[in-house]
């Protein structure tokens, strides 16, 4: 039944699609040899928790490089393995195998407070016996600092997440969107090489998240700190990312920049987790089982064409911009479709005809 | 005019349980306790007329044979004792508590939840009783020197009851449960997330049970300490128990005004100097604390 659907869609393909033709419809992309030096270099680390025979295996032979002045983003669903790893960088758990190279030296066994790396708890940790001065400082005054030069250096944090005004409240006495710059300005101020955010926007309401969003994105250009973000989120991993690493299952399955990730993924879970249709097939030229294909490149027509497949409408969502719309093929496999243009007038149950664009199509390596 | 009742009637007849017992239980005894005061004790207990201030003038004066007043520091003497040792039973509990309770608050919850039982079970056995224990451990022929001896540390038996140190010994076992709990309670609410954050930004163990341990528990060592110096200071079962009776303390000589020495009227004097004495020291720390801002 579904060997049908993709013999179609390869029929359609066939002479004009030879080889996987990376890079054409993708944004410039710093994937490949890099130009920046590696910051953070992960080679191989394994961490399970429990006792041997329950063991859980958080993080499974994970390599990664991070490098200067990235916006690296670990995306992926909870209980994949990415807390984990931002925790192993912050020194905040210890791996089990393999090493974590800061600027090139070995830190996988120094403890948190002797790591050039901060961290933005999701849950903020703000002091609350402490002002919002008190908070900013404290890292400052732990590592030797004293008096004017302190006040100084937390003025000028306080200035830069915008809450000048603020500095002697205490955290209960602020916003949830208030505190995060907080957090944000504390762990910015000793300057650390790496800044770790752990699902930092999760707590906010929508509109505020996109407003922190492009104020995070802000402060790394403003900075010029590597920043490394943890998210369960694709639109926010897509907006803000230099470049992206998918996690499942303690493993980093891609690594890429977010076009890339979006419009290329190499395996299943990638493209499933990032709103691909999924479908069993092959492409010429390519040792691929399955295919991807986004649901903003399948064209639908209520009319059939010769390289069209047909299928039957299931459901229809307005979303104001675009109209999402659920597809069953009578091949068999269901399809979501995501578009602005479709044809009007479309209801539930109406038949109609599918086109996969040849160069939209992405065979899936693994399995 | 309608018969209705208005909205402060009705909440004024809802506080009438708790007023009533603020009034029964602790307003009107107090009263009692300070008509009593000033009263004349008869000799076979009991108070009567006339009104006078000469047990007040009793705690701090003595008459000689001439009937002259002198100043006397016995009373003074026996105050001051007894404040040292609710002092050192109050520094002692903190000492001992802070860890038990930083242990117990950093357990998993399910232990957690076992050790707070742990820590109650002494409630369940009259206090009188358990401090009788106390001089079955300790008396020359008790368990502790049984062991001492048996383990060939020591060759004769040491007496260890009616010391101060045994008072004291009595103090701190009777308090302690007073001191962890609250202090339990304030860490246990502490998100460890926030020593986290402290050792992320450079913070050593010393330097995060400084800024944040501490800060955070402090109002449960301060609920602890009030809860462990006021009993302390006038305690008389551990002192009557364990001290043998031989070194005075206010509980214990308040409570021989009641009993042996049927003095009512000095021991309600007792009391009222105590009890001013504790509401000083009361409205003291409260002044301590209200300049700053809680979190």
């Amino acid at each position: 039944m579904d060997e049908d659907v993709t013999q179609a869609s390869r029929d359609g393909v066939e002479g004009r699609y030879d080889a996987p033709a990376h890079g054409d419809t993708v944004a410039p992309t710093r994937a490949g040899p890099r130009l920046m030096t590696d910051l953070v270099d992960v080679q191989g680390v394994t961490k399970s928790f429990g006792m041997a025979a329950t063991a859980v295996r958080a993080l499974d032979d994970v390599s990664v490089s991070i490098g200067t002045n990235e916006f690296f983003t670990l995306l992926g669903p909870s209980g994949c393995g990415k807390t984990t790893l931002l925790r192993l960088l912050a020194g905040l758990d210890h791996p089990g195998t393999g090493a974590i190279r800061l600027e090139g030296r070995d830190v996988a066994s120094d403890p948190p407070n002797k790591r050039p790396v901060n961290i933005v708890f999701q849950s903020y940790a703000l002091f609350p016996h402490m002002s919002v001065a008190q908070n900013v400082a404290f890292g400052l005054e732990r590592q030797g600092l004293r008096g004017a030069m302190v006040a100084a250096r937390v003025t000028a944090m306080l200035q830069l997440v915008r809450l000048e005004g603020l500095a002697a409240r205490h955290p209960g006495q602020l916003s949830g969107g208030q505190q995060q710059r907080v957090a944000l300005a504390r762990a910015l101020a000793p300057q650390p090489k790496l800044l770790l955010l752990d699902e930092p926007l999760s707590a906010l309401d929508r509109a505020l998240r996109r407003d922190m969003q492009v104020e995070l994105k802000r402060l790394q250009r403003e900075t010029g700190i590597t920043f490394l973000l943890v998210t369960h989120d694709q639109e926010e991993a897509l907006s803000m990312s230099d470049r992206i690493a998918v996690m499942d299952g303690g493993k980093i399955l891609q690594v890429g920049t977010p076009g890339v990730i979006f419009e290329r993924p190499t395996s299943r879970f990638v493209a499933a987790f990032m709103g691909s249709n999924v479908l069993p097939g092959s492409l010429v030229g390519h040792p691929a089982s399955y295919v991807a294909m986004r649901p903003e490149r399948v064209v639908v027509a209520t009319a059939a064409t010769a390289d069209a497949i047909a299928g039957r409408v299931t459901e229809i969502t307005y979303l104001g911009a675009r109209t999402a719309c659920g597809i069953a093929l009578d091949a068999g496999p269901m399809i979501k479709v995501e578009r602005a243009d479709l044809p009007a007038g479309l209801v539930a149950g109406q038949a109609v005809f599918c086109r996969f664009p040849p160069e939209a199509l992405v065979g899936l390596e693994t399995p | 005019m309608s018969g209705e009742p208005t909205r402060r009637d009705r909440a004024l007849l809802l506080a009438t349980p708790a007023l009533a017992t603020i009034v029964v239980l602790m307003l009107l005894p107090m009263a009692i306790a300070l008509a009593a005061s000033f009263l004349t004790s008869t000799p076979y207990g009991g108070v009567t007329r006339p009104f006078t201030g000469a047990s007040y003038v009793r705690f701090l004066y003595d008459r000689d044979l001439d009937d002259v007043l002198v100043f006397d520091t016995t009373y003074l003497r026996i105050f001051a004792r007894s404040f040292i040792q609710a002092v050192l039973a109050t520094a002692c509990c903190l000492v001992i508590g802070l860890p038990l309770a930083w242990y117990m608050a950093t357990r998993p919850p399910r232990l957690r939840q076992g050790l707070v039982l742990l820590v109650t079970i002494p409630f369940w056995t009259n206090l009188l009783i358990r401090t009788y224990c106390w001089v079955l451990l300790l008396r020359d022929q008790g368990l502790v020197n049984q062991v001492l001896q048996g383990s060939g540390l020591t060759q004769a038996p040491i007496t260890f009851l009616y010391s101060d140190g045994a008072v004291l010994l009595g103090l701190v076992y009777a308090s302690l449960p007073f001191m962890v709990l609250p202090i339990y309670a304030a860490l246990e609410k502490l998100d460890p997330r926030l020593i986290e954050a402290a050792y992320d930004l450079y913070a050593g163990r010393w330097a995060i049970l400084k800024t944040i341990v501490w800060p955070l528990a402090k109002p449960g060592a301060a609920a602890g300490t009030l809860m462990v110096f006021v009993p302390a200071l006038g305690a008389f079962l551990a002192p009557d128990i364990l001290g043998g009776g031989k070194t005075l303390m206010i509980g214990s000589l308040i409570q021989q005004q009641f009993s042996t020495a049927r003095d009512w009227s000095f021991g309600a004097a007792l009391s009222m100097i105590l009890m001013t004495f504790v509401l000083g020291a009361l409205m003291w720390h409260a002044r301590q604390r209200s300049g700053r801002v809680l979190p």
